[in-house]
């Protein structure tokens, strides 16, 4: 628990560091010189933003799925290692986690698409845009770290029920409870996305 | 449906015991239990003690076997994933058991040999190693005897000792050798032991235990080394010896499953009780099944009594549920969650169709529904599963044709959009979740709703059914009035929505009125407004239906991603000269086969269990029983073979 407590204080810290990090690049002005006239630098940043939404909505959720099918899939090996007829319901338990990795593949996907970073067109978004990717994907982004790893945890102990009683029966519903949220997440994160006016 | 249980008690002669007994178990129609008064130690319970020792015999086997089975996996051949379970019949089966013992006390037999031959080695590779050190003593060392005057000790010492040696007047023989240190024999009189081994120690001499053997070390240790050689040639004999019995691998499957037919049936045999002459079992049996049973036991014994009963009220009979073959499937999902009462509601029929419409809703992609289906069809066809596994694929295969379905209505073609693929003016998908967000999501949740409402209609009827008209009316209808009036207010113009005001305020009135009936004095009166707080649970239940289209539309999106990526990877290699055409199109055709396929197994399993989840908690809430014990007749279960 102390661990994922540093843990998730050091992602949510990456966060802010990175918020911090586009926002000052995209605000940024040439150093002025005395008596020279300030240049006004009129090219839209939303690259910068859209890209580091891309990034938040894989790399977070991403962490946490790596995190959680790990811990599941460790003991999901110990029961395998007991009786190997029981690994095909420990792989149920130790999948679970991994699908908040793939709810942020998808949001990247989406801004990748809609911001134009696939297209290339990418480099005329404004910045205020670009700002509403970075936005979006905050959402499955935090709430797919921390649910992946809390998943992870009900995962662990719903191998115990297979372990003990040979099939994982209400563990799954039990471990699908944690899901929701992840699921709400995405949700939230895709109408973000898609409600950004890039071609209006 | 569920099939209404009898409870049966049948007593007939010893020596037709074992005749009924194997028939019982061929035609799997029995669940023994236990009968009061045939505990271990009681006068009905003595046949008990006979059984628990055959019972511990066949368990005995079947560990065995299994071991054997386990050791020799590695060189079983190999079983192809797709290959059917051989037929067999029972006889055949357990007249096979005692090969496959003979195949293990011959394999014990090989292992025991091989551990044997594995610690001598082992023990003679360690008196090679204490004789190293002594390599340069060049005499026999069960020689050193002590003398009358004095006593020998061998060791270790650093060469540049020896002078100090001289000087401290001790008598040695040095035997100089490869090392750092060099091995002597110091001669110690008895008549001043102590001050010579105080000498000796102070010099650093580091006494050797003689290990127990004759002769000079070096003979000895090259003796050694040829017979560890002689003892690895044994044991790699032995460990050929037992891969060759890997071959004789169908002897110890049949075995196996002979001898698990047979624990089985000990296993019953041990709830029977006994007197002198006759036996009793008592159990349970399909109600549909009675006459089967008379005719089998009639078959079997020469006198018999054969009473048979419906359950008594403070009885738990074992549930069984009886459905045709599109809906027995669909059983597994209940019994994930608990199996019916058995005096419920078999929900199996009732909760298929949803669990299909959500499930194709979910995967939603017509690709992989035909994927899916032509894969569950071949598995069914090809490999004849047989218990949750043969439900879980044809769950599978009818969830597939499903997907095909709703792919068409409301999402993709293998990630791609159908509009992309036969241009704008195909009509399909009548709903695009990915350009019009809010429709997919009311259109879900409504059909979400749907649901929730036959599940309140399903729990009136269950109510009526029971007698219980109090509860179906003011807890379960008043909510359906108030519904059906807010949807009359909200959707329809003067006349008729004055109705559905009357309607909503009845069903209001009902509600807050007689909510509180169960409850005394106060609470009586103001029970009826906690009841008003249920309408969050609706709102969340409704709104859990949202998943669907979070999931149905992150299937379209993950295989878009992927046809988007294969997409690159062909557009790169391609500007490779003369050889890019073949070789983008072989790379982007494996990578979209294999991207595709983990596509559609992650969002299966998804699909499967996040829909199970929405009958346990939003549907079966509203009416299911829970709490039944699934019926397990005596039968035949076995791994390796199918019995006819």
């Amino acid at each position: 628990m102390k661990r994922f407590r540093k843990f998730a204080a050091v992602a949510i810290l990456a966060i802010l560091v990175l918020a911090v990090c586009g926002a000052a690049l995209a605000e940024s002005q040439p150093v002025l010189t005395i008596g020279a006239e300030p240049p006004v630098d009129n090219t839209p940043k939303g690259y910068i933003w859209a890209a580091i939404g891309a990034c938040i909505a894989m790399i977070l959720p991403g962490i946490g799925s790596a995190w959680g099918v790990g811990m599941a899939g460790r003991a999901a090996a110990g029961v395998a290692a007991e009786d190997p007829e029981k690994s095909g319901a420990c792989l149920m338990f130790e999948l679970l986690p991994a699908t908040q990795g793939l709810y942020g593949f998808v949001i990247a996907m989406f801004i990748a698409v809609f911001s134009g970073i696939l297209s290339g067109t990418v480099m005329q978004l404004p910045t205020d845009l670009g700002q509403s990717f970075f936005y979006a994907s905050l959402p499955i982004g935090v709430v797919g770290l921390v649910s992946a790893y809390f998943q992870s945890r009900v995962c662990c102990a719903g191998i115990g029920i297979v372990a003990k009683q040979g099939n994982g029966g209400m563990g799954i519903t039990f471990a699908i409870m944690v899901e929701l949220y992840a699921i709400l997440a995405l949700i939230i994160s895709i109408l973000m996305v898609v409600g950004v006016p890039v071609n209006a | 449906m569920i099939v209404p249980m009898k409870h049966i008690s049948l007593f007939a002669l010893k020596k037709d015991e074992r005749r009924i007994m194997k028939a019982l178990q061929q035609n799997g129609v029995v669940q023994i239990e236990r009968a009061e008064g045939c505990e271990p130690g009681s006068a009905a319970g003595l046949f008990k003690a006979a059984c628990t020792d055959e019972l511990a015999e066949k368990t005995n086997n079947v560990t065995r076997i299994k071991a054997a089975l386990g050791r020799l996996n590695p060189y079983l051949p190999k079983v192809g994933f797709l290959e059917a379970l051989p037929d067999a019949p029972e006889d055949e089966l357990i007249a096979a058991v005692p090969g496959a013992l003979a195949l293990c006390d011959r394999l014990d037999e090989l292992q025991k040999k091989q551990s044997v031959c594995r610690s001598e080695k082992e023990k003679k590779a360690a008196v090679i190693q204490s004789l190293k050190p002594l390599s340069s003593v060049t005499i026999p060392l069960d020689s050193i005897k002590p003398t009358r005057t004095a006593s020998f000790s061998l060791g270790l010492i650093s060469p540049e000792k020896l002078p100090e040696l001289d000087e401290a007047g001790i008598m040695y023989d040095s035997y100089p050798g490869e090392g750092r240190k060099i091995a002597i024999l110091a001669a110690i009189p008895n008549a001043a032991r102590d001050e010579t081994l105080a000498q000796l120690r102070s010099l650093g001499f580091a006494e050797i235990n003689l290990p127990e053997t004759a002769g000079v070390p070096a003979e000895t240790s090259e003796a050694l080394s040829s017979e560890i050689a002689s003892l690895e040639l044994e044991n790699s004999e032995l460990s050929s010896a037992i891969q060759e019995l890997g071959g004789e691998a169908e002897v110890l499957k049949k075995g196996l499953d002979g001898a698990m037919i047979e624990q089985r049936r000990a296993e019953a045999r041990c709830e029977l009780f006994a007197t002198r002459e006759t036996f009793g079992l008592s159990g349970w049996v399909r109600s549909d099944e009675a006459d089967k049973l008379e005719a089998i036991i009639g078959e079997n014994s020469s006198v018999h009594y054969l009473e048979m009963r419906d359950p008594f009220d403070d009885e738990q009979p074992p549930t069984c549920c009886k459905n045709n073959s599109f809906f027995a499937p669909f059983e597994f999902i209940t019994n994930m969650y608990s199996p019916p009462d058995p005096r419920g509601f078999d929900p199996t029929v009732v909760m298929a169709p949803f669990y299909l419409l959500f499930f194709g809703l979910m995967m939603g992609d017509t690709g992989y529904g035909i994927i899916m289906s032509i894969g569950a069809a071949l598995f069914l066809k090809l490999k004849k599963p047989k218990g949750g596994t043969g439900q879980v694929t044809r769950i599978l295969f009818w969830g597939g044709l499903s997907t095909i379905v709703f792919g068409l209505l409301t999402g993709t073609f293998f990630g791609m959009n159908w509009y992309d693929i036969f241009g704008e003016s195909f009509p399909f998908p009548l709903i695009d979740p990915m350009k019009d967000q809010m429709t997919a999501i009311i259109v879900y949740c409504g059909l979400g709703f749907g649901q929730i409402i036959i599940g309140m209609i399903i729990s009136i009827v269950l109510h009526l059914k029971a007698g219980d008209w109090q509860t179906a009316l003011f807890d379960i209808a008043s909510w359906l009035m108030i519904f059906a009036g807010a949807a009359l207010i909200f959707l329809t113009q003067a006349p008729v929505k004055y109705v559905g005001i009357g309607l909503a305020a009845l069903g209001l009135l009902l509600l807050i009125v007689f909510g509180g009936r169960a409850k005394k004095g106060i609470g009586r009166v103001i029970g009826g407004f906690g009841k008003l707080y249920d309408i969050t649970g609706f709102l969340s239940d409704v709104l859990s239906y949202s998943r669907v289209f979070a999931l149905g539309l992150a299937t379209g999106a993950m295989g878009s991603a992927f046809n988007l990526v294969a997409g690159i990877a062909r557009d790169m290699l391609g500007g490779i000269p003369v050889v890019g055409g073949v070789i983008s199109f072989i790379v982007a055709g494996l990578l979209l086969a294999v991207l595709h396929l983990f596509s559609i197994a992650m969002n299966a399993l998804g699909a499967f269990i996040h829909c199970a989840r929405l009958q346990f908690i939003e549907y079966y809430n509203r009416f299911y029983t829970p709490g039944g014990k699934l019926f397990k007749p005596l039968g035949i279960n076995t791994k390796y073979n199918n019995v006819k």
